[in-house]
């Protein structure tokens, strides 16, 4: 049994354009998803004996090298994003990092974080311990 | 011939369509200007959220330096680097500093004007396997004080053949004695010139505008990792935000 447009006074109320409404809204939304890194509790880092810049310069030539994009950074943070080929910064599917340095009397913690997108997470993965190694052999 | 619903069919999407269609095709048209209106105040907070990124500037003392970073170039092809100069002070001459990874000290061009208070320049192609080449922008107002930008990394992408090299000799100035090695990373052949007036050394600091950094996860040091495979999601306008994902 069909109902015609003129029948279905009764059916729309307010109940059902603000349904509408959210739907919009979310759908709206969606595209403009913010997702980025956590920092971690402190207890999942690692301290370094070395100081705040070499530790900088170190991460920033790690991130590099393994094919990150440094895309934020500032004296004690530096966030990047994971190009695959063919990728850049304005369209990409990738994973992001961040890295938080926390300097404590010549020595340095590093956290680290990977934030993955919503998309294409089958060629996305943490990068946690394959930066801090890194790292270490940047220094 | 009036639109027609099932009325067996639950709240699908098509079901969703259907009820948009109808309530657009009503006569009431305050509804619908209603949900045309909610949608457009939406999206234009996403725009205004979006654009904000846009470019960098900072409220310097009297010029505002504004500069789109450069984050990633494909190797075998030069790197244009714009600059634009608002404010009150008047430049006096800007200069890209730039190096690869395997450079000690920078190399520089002077950035050519291209416009009121705008700036450009190109970076020399890199090779493939250069991986990062870092860069700065430093400026003199008329007082003779040069104030240098942060340093900028771009992530050299390499390329499946290898990048043509440029025939004409590109010139550069260099404040230091260089290695010929480095050189060689980059495509295209470098005339480097001692310059007589180095300036990076001594230059102070432009004061860029704090960055958000993003802290723990809400309520408190969160140990457990996030659900979701790592994913989280948190939805914000105008302050008011959503999050999803476990953390």
């Amino acid at each position: 049994m069909f109902i015609t447009i003129r029948e279905e006074e009764c059916m729309i109320g307010p109940l059902k354009t603000l349904t509408v409404m959210l739907i919009f809204a979310l759908f709206t939304l969606v595209g403009c998803a913010e997702y980025a890194p956590v920092e971690p509790a402190a207890n999942t880092g690692t301290v370094f004996q070395r100081p705040l810049e070499e530790m900088q310069t170190a991460t920033r030539n790690a991130l590099t090298k393994l094919n990150f994009a440094i895309i934020k950074e500032n004296e004690l943070y530096i966030e990047a994003v994971h190009l695959k080929p063919g990728e850049t910064v304005e369209d990409n599917e990738s994973e992001l990092v961040g890295v938080w340095f926390k300097p404590k009397e010549g020595s340095t913690l590093v956290l680290i974080d990977t934030e993955k997108r919503a998309s294409g997470v089958a060629k996305q993965k943490a990068w946690e311990q394959d930066l801090m190694r890194q790292i270490m052999r940047e220094l | 011939m009036p639109f027609r619903i099932h009325p067996c069919e639950g709240l699908s999407s098509s079901t969703g369509r259907d009820v948009l269609v109808i309530l657009m095709l009503r006569s009431q048209p305050w509804r619908t200007c209603l949900v045309l209106l909610f949608t457009m105040v939406i999206m234009a907070g996403q725009t205004v959220m979006s654009s904000a990124t846009a470019e960098e500037n900072s409220p310097s003392d009297d010029i505002l330096l504004k500069h789109a970073p450069v984050f990633s170039a494909p190797a075998g092809e030069p790197i244009t680097i714009n600059a634009q100069f608002d404010g009150e002070g008047d430049i006096s001459e800007v200069r890209l500093y730039f190096k690869t990874m395997a450079m000690d000290s920078y190399l520089y061009v002077v950035m050519e004007r291209t416009g009121k208070s705008r700036y450009e320049s190109e970076l020399p192609p890199a090779k493939n396997g250069t991986k990062g080449v870092d860069y700065l922008i430093l400026f003199t107002d008329n007082t003779g004080e040069a104030i240098r930008s942060k340093t900028y990394r771009i992530l050299i992408s390499d390329i499946y053949t290898s990048p043509r090299p440029g025939t004409a000799k590109l010139e550069v100035f260099s404040e230091r004695p260089l290695s010929p090695q480095p050189l060689a990373t980059f495509a295209a052949p470098l005339r480097v010139v001692a310059t007589t007036s180095p300036l990076l050394a001594s230059a102070t600091p432009y004061k860029h505008p704090p960055i958000k950094v993003p802290g723990p996860a809400p309520g408190g040091t969160a140990s457990s990792r996030k659900g979701l495979g790592g994913m989280s999601i948190s939805i914000s306008v105008g302050g008011v935000g959503i999050s999803v994902g476990g953390h």
